[in-house]
């Protein structure tokens, strides 16, 4: 074989496989790409779905209804994304929103001067119960499923010992809040614009500055973050109180929108939460997704439950679609990171 | 370092049980002072009946727990089941088909959760926490939401009856934690559990499916959870999709309690029957005193942080003690 030849065999070879190798980075950015925005696009063919089987999905009254019933668990889903980062759970995240709505309000039953303190005062709270979920798990060394499946139970318990049986009605409450929640700015809910900021904040804050990076370090890989120099103990506690705040805060506005609180308020709540994160994107392997992920997720729950009523079909399927979506979640997320693990190598 | 294996270095090796054993000797006492009641034999067994299925539960957890996993979705794998049993019994299928039916639905339905966690190799946590509202979910599509309330006396009795005075259910109990004792310390299974848990990578190199042996033990689970559906519906005297929904804390708390590294690979199954015991104890002797099942509650969900935390803070104090020690000694060889 002439040497002229033997060269271009060689490169030709060494061509295809280069072009192997840009394909297969093409698969791969389109997969990551897909993730990042397959939440959205999975929101776009669930309306489409919804249309085609209910004409009145689309009516602008019940796409303001969607949006309604999803801003409060996009602050919750937002609030458990935030631990979640960090290779985390909250599952006490119901009754944590149980103790802001039901504490302040109390209160207030016995003490009418409070009502400004009404939400200063269910961010307290919720952070106190966020303060003690991360000493637990951060300090105390304790799987976070365990140690929250615990508080979650002595959360529940204190806010059952504290209302003896009683329940706060909607004439009891603070009229301002229940205004508040109910309240449109040219045709959008207040609430909905509220949960589109915190939302807007959040994702600044991961993206944009060192404690989000920080928690995503420490999430993706524990081990070189420490090495890296990052305490984190502290980060994870200091997680837990943000998660514990913002949780605290959507408790008291759920608490509004239902207007009669009772001991079982956003019992479950753990379960949508984490599967809102999951489905948009939120690794419960730590490390990766983003807040926008997070609160497409809630729209997706909120959507599919919408969905689900205006189809009459009952909460049943909401349970057993909420739960099947984040195995399959899951499963995609896994096969995606295997994926990218292999053709890099 | 995990928990379970610090407090080794604290406790030694069987100091664990015998903590226990201490533990349940003093709320013995603390309750028979409480109550003149608690110290009935009659008023004891009776009280078995509230832990139970718990305890079952418990012992279902314990070989996914030991392989390093876990599986929270147990209680609505039991929900689902007790379901599967009440469309039967409607049916009038005869009473053997009908435990072999409900305790395959158990098995099939922790397949599931086996081969996506073993074979898929997918994070158990988030798999159950999914097949948690998946099967209950399920359950109540399957059986609707008023549930089912007639079973045939035969499935009654696994749960109600006795035989003398002890109940049919604390008897199972027993043939399980016997069973799962003898397999876990003297069966090559058993030791491929612990095996798996603590080195799978060394296992993998030794020939042994580590997807199979997990995926095994999700099995095993999901008998005993259709097993803890059989006693159910005798106990509680109904069956659907939302039967022992509450109990995940107990369940978690029992195994916890009893010693097994969280993190898997170690655990003794008598640990686990004492904490049952001591759980049962507690619970019993609360509500002799009458005390709320919101109290109860609140304190089983201490019992679980605190019997992970004190271990880990007496390992951690110990730790240090030991070190300090050994800090001197080097000092002084140095300064000799």
């Amino acid at each position: 074989m002439p040497p002229e030849v033997r060269l271009q065999a060689k490169s030709s070879a060494l061509l295809t496989e280069r072009r192997g190798v840009l394909q297969s980075e093409a698969v791969t950015g389109v997969l990551l790409r897909a993730r990042s925005l397959g939440p959205f696009g999975f929101l776009v063919v669930l309306a489409i779905l919804f249309t085609a089987l209910s004409p009145r999905f689309l009516l602008v009254s019940n796409i303001t209804t969607v949006l309604y019933t999803a801003a409060i668990l996009t602050i919750a889903s937002l609030a458990q994304a935030l631990v979640m980062f960090t290779r985390n759970l909250d599952l006490s995240i119901g009754s944590v929103m149980a103790g802001a709505a039901y504490i302040p309000a109390l209160i207030y039953t016995h003490l009418h001067a409070f009502g400004p303190l009404l939400i200063p005062s269910a961010i307290v709270i919720g952070a106190v119960f966020g303060l003690i979920n991360g000493a637990v798990v951060a300090y105390g060394r304790i799987p976070a499923l365990v140690a929250t499946l615990g508080t979650l139970s002595i959360f529940r318990g204190i806010i059952y010992s504290l209302a003896q049986g009683e329940e706060i009605g909607t004439g009891q409450q603070a009229n301002w809040i229940l205004h508040f929640v109910a309240a449109k700015a040219g045709g959008v809910p207040v609430i909905v614009i509220v949960a589109v900021a915190i939302a807007a904040l959040a994702t600044v804050v991961m993206r944009l500055t060192s404690f989000g990076a920080s928690l995503y370090a420490i999430g993706s890989n524990p081990r070189a973050a420490v090495y890296y120099g990052l305490d984190r103990q502290r980060l994870v506690l200091q997680a837990y109180v943000a998660t514990g705040a913002l949780a605290g805060f959507a408790g008291l506005l759920l608490a509004a929108q239902v207007g009669t609180i009772t001991v079982d308020i956003a019992t479950g709540w753990e379960l949508q939460t984490l599967a809102a994160g999951v489905i948009g994107g939120v690794s419960l392997l730590g490390g990766s997704g983003g807040m926008v992920g997070a609160a497409i997720g809630a729209l997706i729950i909120a959507t599919v439950s919408n969905g689900l009523v205006q189809l009459g079909l009952s909460g049943s399927w909401q349970t057993f679609v909420q739960g099947m979506a984040i195995v399959l979640a899951v499963a995609f997320d896994v096969f995606l990171q295997r994926y990218l693990i292999t053709s890099r190598a | 370092m995990s928990s379970a294996r610090a407090h080794k270095v604290y406790l030694g090796r069987r100091g664990w049980s015998l903590t226990l054993i201490v533990l349940i000797v003093l709320a013995s006492i603390c309750a028979s002072l409480a109550s003149p009641l608690f110290l009935h034999p009659s008023q004891i067994l009776n009280s078995t009946g509230a832990m139970v299925v718990s305890g079952v539960l418990a012992l279902g957890l314990a070989p996914i727990v030991i392989v390093g996993e876990i599986d929270i979705s147990l209680t609505s794998n039991l929900a689902f089941c007790t379901v599967v049993l009440g469309l039967l019994s409607q049916a009038h299928v005869p009473p053997p088909l009908i435990v072999l039916a409900t305790l395959a639905t158990g098995l099939v339905l922790g397949a599931f959760n086996g081969v996506l966690v073993g074979y898929g190799g997918l994070p158990s946590l988030a798999v159950t926490l999914g097949t948690l509202g998946a099967y209950q979910g399920a359950a109540f599509l399957v059986g609707g939401t008023n549930g089912f309330t007639d079973f045939p006396g035969a499935i009654y009795a696994i749960g109600a009856d006795t035989i003398g005075p002890v109940p049919i259910s604390l008897l199972l109990f027993a043939a399980v934690a016997i069973a799962f004792a003898v397999v876990f310390r003297l069966t090559t299974i058993g030791r491929s559990f612990y095996a798996v848990g603590r080195a799978s990578e060394a296992v993998r190199h030794s020939g042994i499916s580590v997807a199979g042996v997990k995926a095994a033990t999700f099995c095993i689970g999901g008998v005993v959870a259709g097993l803890g559906a059989l006693i159910f519906v005798g106990q509680y005297g109904s069956g659907g999709g939302d039967s022992a929904s509450g109990t995940i804390l107990t369940v978690v708390t029992a195994v916890a309690l009893g010693g097994l590294d969280i993190y898997g690979g170690a655990g003794r199954v008598s640990s686990l029957v004492l904490a049952i015991v001591l759980l049962d104890v507690i619970q019993n002797g609360m509500g002799l005193v009458n005390a709320s099942t919101t109290t109860q509650t609140i304190v089983i969900g201490l019992v679980l942080i605190m019997s992970l935390l004190v271990p880990e803070l007496l390992g951690r104090w110990s730790r240090e003690h030991v070190d300090q020690q050994r800090g001197l000694l080097q000092v002084l060889r140095f300064s000799r």
